[in-house]
């Protein structure tokens, strides 16, 4: 790839801070992304959104301080955002805290032990929102006590949010302002890591066998649906059919990829049931490394889904006309000695891919530009 | 691209080391407390099995997990359970700990499940459907069975024809004075089951606020807890109900609400554990008194307990909305906190929510868990 293609803008306000899992395009048209410090023990996850006009990147919240939550009380600390940040039509950014950072003083966090542990349990994911009107921050609460929400989507028809919980991966539901919760119930052994709205009229995620679960947004009807995202041979599909990254296409499918999986699938409603497709990989050409991933879907106008492959050489960006239902190779992304590479991707107006880094400290926000 | 230089930002970095204003001693002793909290790994080893290995279809699916009951058949010390999810199972888990699925109990949709096993070598089964008529089914234990390959069972359940009407089996016991099976229904209701000539009737009613947990000595009594915790024996012959002056132990102020999860009966004895304020206590039938053993953990609730045969007790306790359980022992040193239940073969699981909990012929310890999509855990105590 063309180095010119790739910008790099780091966290250097937090260079302690080592991983970013949330990202999401806000109806500001600024990228949303969550910043969190997974490996230091007693870390804390922070806030920011990135100004695709200025070029600059805006440290919003630190997470200890708007929740509140002490990062030396000893407990497991609001170290983490994950894929957590909802986008609202009234310029609001919401999110949830999760927790996978050690109490200050540990070597590690152990999400089961230390659940009910009395000194070094997590207090609960909270639930904020960032508004950009008046560029305020405001905590709702612990929405679930002792543990973290990871996945977090937003119904606005529905008027409620749908999160899941680890480590017990229940799913569950509340209103707008994190209240009314409604427990719906262990839905996977491992928590899910990716659920799509679709149309606010269900809600579609996967258990960690990929069994597609669909959920009526309206009537809270929890559905095993039977059908099984594909998995390589040598699995039964746990956790490598286990849906990863999800995306509501141009044609009205649900378009989405498994986390050890080198296939893109699709799906979507056809009645009472959800029909299925495997579109495999249908390379324009043959790529020389061994697939392991694919991660961060996003569309463009032209219908075009980019994503990020992730291989034993490093991630490639790619895209996948459905139209043409070819995939283009866009080149290994390496600069300055840097290797790029992101689980969820937002695209701007003018077609540039954003990412931010899982491997890199600190920490980059990545763009790429196709059309440079 | 910034070139911003790299700064600290010392007011949110990782975690400060010491309180504002604290001094030495007293941050000794906080992060003392910081290591005097609970044992992390289970203490014995851990098994964890999915119900989706099958030798027989059709399989259990992952979201007819939620198993309602253990027995265990003491002849050949095999497991059974149920599950309650979308489809009802039964099954057993053979020598070999291979899960085999006996098939789908074909009632719409059961809210509990009570399991019992009869002098006649059947395994009886309380299924409560959506209309909330509950009907008794029978599996043959004693159907041929080789756990060598090529697998195959031909068991079958099987309809007795008798139906509980509008009411829900939340207990059920055999009485080996008579042979019979007892029922006790969320009605209040006390069923006599006639295994010999295959009739059920009603034989005596509750007062209202009864614990949902029955057992019997052996002699023609059953026991049972009363509102306010009043434990209480009805003899089978006379149908003559005894209070006890005696009560479940409950925290001061909280008499009201004391009620038992579960209740067995050893050698004289009566067993049991509260399912709020999680007390374990013995009651002595002969003396009429209650002995509090006290509180295993923090946990608001004992799930359920086991008496093994040396006398020593094994319990699993959790909280509501909090999950992961731990399991305790009660022995001459008294409690013991053992640890979650945490399995790393042949699967890797966590007991969420553990509920039921059976003693197999040789020591080990079934425990289910009441999530859903819960897992079977089997536990070995550590020697």
């Amino acid at each position: 790839m063309d180095p010119k293609k790739l910008d790099y803008f780091t966290f250097y306000e937090h260079p302690e801070n080592d991983t970013s899992w949330a990202l999401s395009m806000g109806i500001d048209k600024k990228v949303y992304i969550g910043l969190c410090m997974e490996f230091t023990s007693g870390g804390i996850a922070q806030l920011y959104n990135f100004d695709t006009e200025k070029e600059k990147l805006n440290h919003l919240a630190d997470i200890a301080e708007i929740t509140g939550d002490d990062p030396a009380s000893g407990r497991a600390t609001q170290g983490k955002i994950h894929f957590s940040l909802c986008p609202a039509s009234d310029l609001k950014m919401y999110g949830s805290t999760h927790a996978t950072t050690a109490p200050v003083g540990e070597p590690f966090w152990d999400p089961y032990s230390m659940l009910n542990d009395g000194y070094k349990y997590f207090e609960g994911a909270h639930l904020y929102y960032y508004d950009s009107k008046n560029y305020d921050v405001v905590d709702y609460g612990v929405i679930v006590p002792r543990q973290g929400v990871p996945l977090l989507t937003l119904s606005e028809g529905a008027e409620r949010f749908f999160g899941v919980t680890y480590p017990l991966a229940h799913l569950f539901v509340c209103n707008m302002k994190g209240r009314g919760i409604i427990d719906l119930g262990k839905v996977s052994e491992h928590y899910p890591i990716s659920m799509v709205n679709y149309k606010d009229k269900y809600i579609f995620t996967s258990d960690s066998y990929g069994q597609i679960i669909k959920v009526d947004a309206k009537k809270l009807k929890v559905d095993y649906t039977g059908v099984f995202l594909s998995h390589p041979n040598w699995s039964d599909g746990r956790l490598t059919g286990w849906m990863c990254d999800s995306v509501v296409g141009p044609d009205d499918s649900v378009y989405c990829c498994g986390y050890l999986n080198n296939r893109l699938m699709r799906f979507w409603p056809e009645g009472d049931e959800v029909r299925f497709e495997d579109l495999g990989y249908p390379l324009e050409e043959p790529i020389d490394a061994n697939i392991i991933r694919i991660l961060a879907l996003s569309f463009d106008t032209n219908s075009n889904l980019f994503h990020i492959l992730a291989t034993d050489k490093g991630s490639y960006m790619m895209s996948y006309n459905i139209g043409q239902g070819i995939i283009k190779n866009h080149g290994l992304m390496k600069k300055d000695g840097l290797n790029a590479t992101g689980w969820r991707s937002a695209i701007d107006e003018k077609g540039r891919v954003y990412f931010a880094d899982v491997g890199n400290i600190p920490v980059n926000l990545w763009r790429y530009d196709p059309n440079k | 691209m910034s070139n911003k230089k790299i700064k600290r930002r010392t007011a949110t970095g990782p975690g400060i080391p010491s309180k504002e204003g604290e001094s030495p001693e007293i941050r000794k002793l906080r992060l003392e407390r910081q290591y005097l909290s609970q044992p992390f790994i289970t203490e014995g080893s851990v098994f964890c099995f999915s119900l989706l290995d099958q030798i027989k279809g059709p399989s259990i699916m992952v979201n007819d997990y939620k198993i309602a009951d253990l027995v265990v058949y003491r002849k050949n010390g095999v497991l059974y359970g149920a599950t309650s999810g979308d489809e009802n199972h039964l099954f057993f888990m053979d020598k070999k700990k291979m899960i085999v699925d006996v098939g789908i109990v074909e009632a719409k949709t059961i809210n509990s499940g009570s399991m019992s096993i009869g002098y006649d070598s059947m395994l009886y089964f309380a299924a409560t459907d959506a209309d909330n008529n509950t009907i008794i089914l029978k599996h043959d234990l004693d159907t041929d069975y080789t756990d060598q390959y090529p697998l195959n069972y031909s068991g079958d359940i099987e309809e007795t024809g008798l139906v509980i009407e509008k009411d829900m089996v939340v207990g059920a016991v055999s009485n080996s004075w008579d042979k019979n099976i007892y029922f006790l229904t969320a009605n209040g209701k006390i069923y006599q089951f006639d295994i010999s000539k295959k009739i059920i009737h009603e034989i005596f009613e509750l007062e209202s606020g009864f614990s949902k947990s029955i057992c019997a000595d052996g002699s023609g009594n059953l026991f049972m807890v009363l509102s306010g915790g009043i434990l209480s024996r009805l003899n089978v012959n006379d149908r003559k109900l005894a209070k006890s002056t005696s009560r479940v132990p409950s925290q001061k102020g909280r008499e009201y609400l004391a009620g038992a999860e579960k209740i067995v009966y050893e050698n004289g004895k009566i067993y049991g554990c509260t399912s709020q304020d999680s007390y374990l206590f013995s009651y002595v039938v002969e003396s009429d008194k209650v002995f509090n053993f006290g509180k295993p953990d923090d946990n608001y609730d004992i799930r359920s307990f086991i008496v093994e045969k040396d006398g020593r007790i094994y319990g699993v306790t959790s909280t509501k909305g909090r999950g992961l359980g731990h399991l305790f022992l009660y022995g001459e040193n008294g409690f013991r906190d053992l640890g979650n239940i945490a399995g790393f073969m042949p699967l890797t699981g966590w007991c969420n929510e553990p509920s039921k909990m059976v003693v197999g012929n040789d020591g080990e310890i079934f425990i289910s868990d009441g999530d859903n999509r819960s897992k079977l855990f089997l536990y070995f105590p550590k020697i």
